[in-house]
């Protein structure tokens, strides 16, 4: 990679520009202008490398002109992690209350627990999809928020988050009791996720930690509610350590879109420039 | 005026009194397509290159005569007030 390359990169790495297309034209604009630049220093007698160098040393710094544009382009950004997080946050509901649900009722069947018609039950069903998704919802609220700050992000977000989630759990008290609490509980577990996922590793260290945490913590619950029965118990350990284990790995697939998709579109790697637009 | 062409053409015209790194132009040129001042496209230059050209919008226009309006009014004012210390 040359220098000119190079400075390229950094601008738009910088840049955090969301959509492809316009990284592209950003890129070949900003090219078309350091090869003019390096061509005058040519034409004045100089070698490609001194042109080259001459090209960089006019075009300034890339920190200040990315976060210029990081300003300029904040609007689309900002579109494009809440449509991220919506759609992240539908797809991972349905899928992990829909698993839950089927191992619910696999294993309750086979456990011999079927009389247990209150895990059943359109009450329990429903305070069961909104503690799945509020840990969703919340989880990635956290992983979104947490990219908008770049001092102490995890702490501003589990306080921006946190505020947003306090102020629904508010509403839906005072509209369906209960659901309120259930929304608080919610957030308490996204955050031992997120806080847990940055902190470790190891994905086995994760899964096991979320997964002891999550199920104790919904046995501390059950006795809370007073379920005092072996039977209720041992369901509601279930259900929780499944409800973990799933939110675990909505937290590796959320690792992997990450990677291979968040990071790869705002590095400044990712602009190859169409020939349509070289010079 | 595309870019680079708008640099050489402030340096000349302001006699080289404006040194600026020449990057930073971009993220205001930007700036300034998104608020509708200016419009842009691709467009084949003489020497075959495909550069991006800027021009004023209606909007862009009015807002320069503003801007200029201003800066003579701000101008002015300072003159007068260097004008009467001297005095």
């Amino acid at each position: 990679m040359n220098g000119i390359e190079i400075l390229l990169d950094k601008i738009l790495a910088g840049s955090r520009i969301a959509y492809g297309e316009s990284r592209r034209q950003l890129a070949a604009e900003l090219r078309s202008h350091l090869e003019d630049s390096m061509n005058e220093a040519r034409g004045a007698g100089h070698d490609d490398e001194e042109a080259e160098r001459f090209a960089i040393a006019r075009f300034g710094s890339p920190e200040p002109i990315s976060r210029d544009f990081a300003t300029v382009y904040r609007f689309e950004r900002v579109c494009f992690y809440i449509l991220a997080f919506g759609l992240l946050s539908i797809a991972s509901i349905v899928a992990v209350a829909g698993f839950t649900y089927l191992v619910q009722r696999v294993l309750i069947s086979n456990l011999g627990l079927q009389h247990s018609p209150w895990c059943f039950s359109a009450k329990h069903l429903e305070s069961e999809l909104l503690l799945i998704a509020g840990i969703i919802i919340g989880y990635f609220g956290l992983f979104f928020t947490r990219r908008l700050f770049s001092r102490g992000p995890i702490l501003k977000a589990v306080v921006v988050v946190g505020i947003m989630f306090i102020l629904a759990a508010g509403l839906l008290q005072f509209w369906i009791q209960h659901c309120g609490l259930i929304l608080v509980e919610a957030y308490m577990c996204a955050v031992f996720i997120g806080v847990v996922e940055t902190r470790f590793r190891q994905w086995t260290a994760k899964f096991l930690l979320v997964a002891v945490a999550l199920t104790a913590f919904g046995i501390l619950l059950a006795a809370l509610y007073h379920m005092t029965s072996t039977r209720e118990i041992m369901v509601t350990a279930l259900i929780w350590s499944t409800i973990a284990v799933c939110c675990c790995g909505v937290a590796v697939f959320t690792s992997l879109f990450d990677r291979h998709i968040l990071s790869q579109r705002f590095a400044g790697t990712s602009v190859d420039v169409p020939d349509c637009y070289r010079c | 005026m595309y870019g680079y062409e708008l640099i050489q053409e402030v340096q000349r015209l302001s006699g080289q009194a404006f040194e600026f790194n020449e990057g930073t132009l971009y993220p205001a040129l930007h700036q300034l397509e998104r608020k509708g001042f200016l419009r842009s496209e691709w467009r084949i230059a003489k020497t075959g290159r495909k550069r991006k050209y800027y021009s004023l919008t209606s909007k862009g226009r009015q807002q320069a005569e503003r801007e200029q309006e201003g800066w003579k009014h701000f101008t002015g004012a300072i003159n007068l007030i260097l004008t009467s210390a001297q005095q």
